[in-house]
């Protein structure tokens, strides 16, 4: 990131911080819980070693009926090449869906620099990317087989573990 | 478990019937080695090959092609009686723009009047995009190194100056995506005259999203006749490939609707070769 970069990630900062009180119902909401910002030693002050510098984590409050019920932290990490490269999101809550594989890996198109990733791209379009996906599985792009088996030819089944996921899991939504 | 299963296909389960239910399964994994495997070639082209190199004498493509190789050899013999010079950039998808940035600074480092016509294009194309519906922050984000290369370079007007403000990545990037977005700009405020050259049926916006904006995308002729006319700036691409024409092709970019003719005096002239663009120049 330039010197400008700086300016950029506290914008992108700003932005997602009032993602949490955007009273438009269709808006993703997000808790941002940590933040290169927070951090006193400055990434202000730049230095590609200060791997905190580059770590975002908040909690994403999704909306549809199971999911709805916690908050689900994920890491936002921007890579040294940003915003040339996309970030890197991953799940730190555990949760029970086809678009999330154990180790919290998930695959959004948005984020597929060979895809449609800019540089102008602002990090609210990556989080109310990874809400949609959360909210509507892609079934024909599960990260599960079996997973996504069970959500088609045994959805009960489906619900019933993903929503014990939540309870055991899930985070506060506030 | 799930390496095992084919990348498309059926899933196997315990119970029932599943031949209704063939998924694509996403290996996320493999999506990751392919990013870090292309994140290792990208590595090695940077190592290897600067952003633009100094100026090679032209001679030197010879030994790019077999001694016997007739048809590449005649055609760099052609190139050589006009271009002394090449300018090669990094192979990294983004040769075109790069090529551009540079050529155009390097044509016009004192001449500020220029310059500053084109700082002009280049403050005001942000309020243009957001009038698109582009989000300001970040768009500022990139203009703002952009103003601050070109400033530079007026304020300074020397090779040197420009070789250090612009071929560092992380201000040498700023200014591609800039040309990109100049290009996309330019299709979406003349759509309706770009949407008959998209093939495969997308919309000015999605190829826009997809083929322009989005770094070490290639650049095609559309790319280039965006440019120069969002730049208003001439270009000359000499092309060089196998057909069997010894000559080489020569394509004008006039920057302009009035079009080229014999007097054309580019500001830039490129080489072109299947999949990438040097500079070139006459002394």
């Amino acid at each position: 990131m330039s010197s400008g970069g700086n300016r950029r990630l506290l914008t992108e900062i700003t932005k997602l911080k009032a993602l949490s009180t955007n009273p438009d119902p269709s808006s993703a909401r997000f808790l941002l819980d940590k933040s290169p910002i927070d951090d006193p030693s400055g990434a202000a002050r730049g230095g590609a070693g200060n791997s905190s510098q580059n770590i975002i984590l908040g909690r994403i409050l999704p909306t549809s009926s199971i999911y709805s019920q916690a908050a689900y932290q994920v890491e936002i990490k921007l890579p040294p090449e940003f915003p040339f490269k996309p970030p890197e999101v991953r799940f730190i809550t555990s949760i029970y869906h086809p678009n999330v594989d154990d180790q919290g890996k998930i695959c959004v198109d948005l984020l597929n620099s060979n895809e449609t990733w800019k540089p102008t791209t602002p990090l609210v379009d990556v989080i109310k990317a990874v809400v949609e996906l959360i909210d509507n599985p892609k079934i024909d792009h599960a990260l599960n087989a079996d997973i996504a088996n069970e959500y088609t030819s045994n959805k009960p089944e489906f619900d019933r573990k993903a929503a014990a996921m939540v309870k055991k899991h899930g985070l506060p939504r506030s | 478990m799930a390496a095992g299963y084919e990348k498309t296909g059926v899933a196997p389960s315990d119970v029932g019937d599943t031949s209704s239910l063939s998924y694509v399964i996403h290996d996320v994994d493999l999506d990751r080695q392919t990013q870090l495997l292309q994140n290792e070639i990208e590595r090695e082209i940077a190592a290897s090959q600067p952003l633009v190199t100094d100026k090679i004498p032209t001679a030197q493509l010879q030994s790019e092609y077999a001694l016997d190789d007739k048809i590449y050899q005649d055609k760099v013999a052609e190139l050589m009686k006009k271009y002394k010079y090449i300018r090669r950039t990094r192979g990294d998808g983004n040769c075109f723009y790069r090529a551009f940035a540079f050529g155009y600074l390097e044509k016009n480092l004192i001449n500020k009047k220029e310059l500053d016509r084109f700082r002009q294009l280049t403050y005001d194309l942000k309020d243009q995009l957001v009038k698109l519906g582009y989000q300001d922050f970040t768009l500022e984000d990139v203009r703002s190194v952009v103003i601050e290369i070109i400033d530079n370079i007026s304020k300074e007007g020397t090779e040197q100056s420009l070789i250090e403000n612009f071929c560092s990545p992380s201000y040498s990037n700023y200014f591609v995506a800039y040309l990109r977005l100049f290009v996309s700009g330019y299709l979406q405020m003349n759509r309706e005259f770009f949407e008959n050259f998209i093939e495969d049926g997308k919309s000015i916006k999605e190829f826009c999203c997809t083929e322009v904006e989005p770094m070490e995308r290639e650049s095609d002729n559309i790319h280039i006749i965006a440019l120069t006319k969002a730049a208003v700036v001439p270009l000359r691409v000499i092309y060089m490939d196998r057909s069997q024409q010894s000559s080489l092709t020569i394509h004008d970019f006039a920057g302009t609707d009035e079009g080229t003719n014999e007097n054309f005096e580019p500001m830039i002239t490129m080489l072109y070769r299947p999949g990438h663009y040097d500079l070139l120049y006459e002394n």
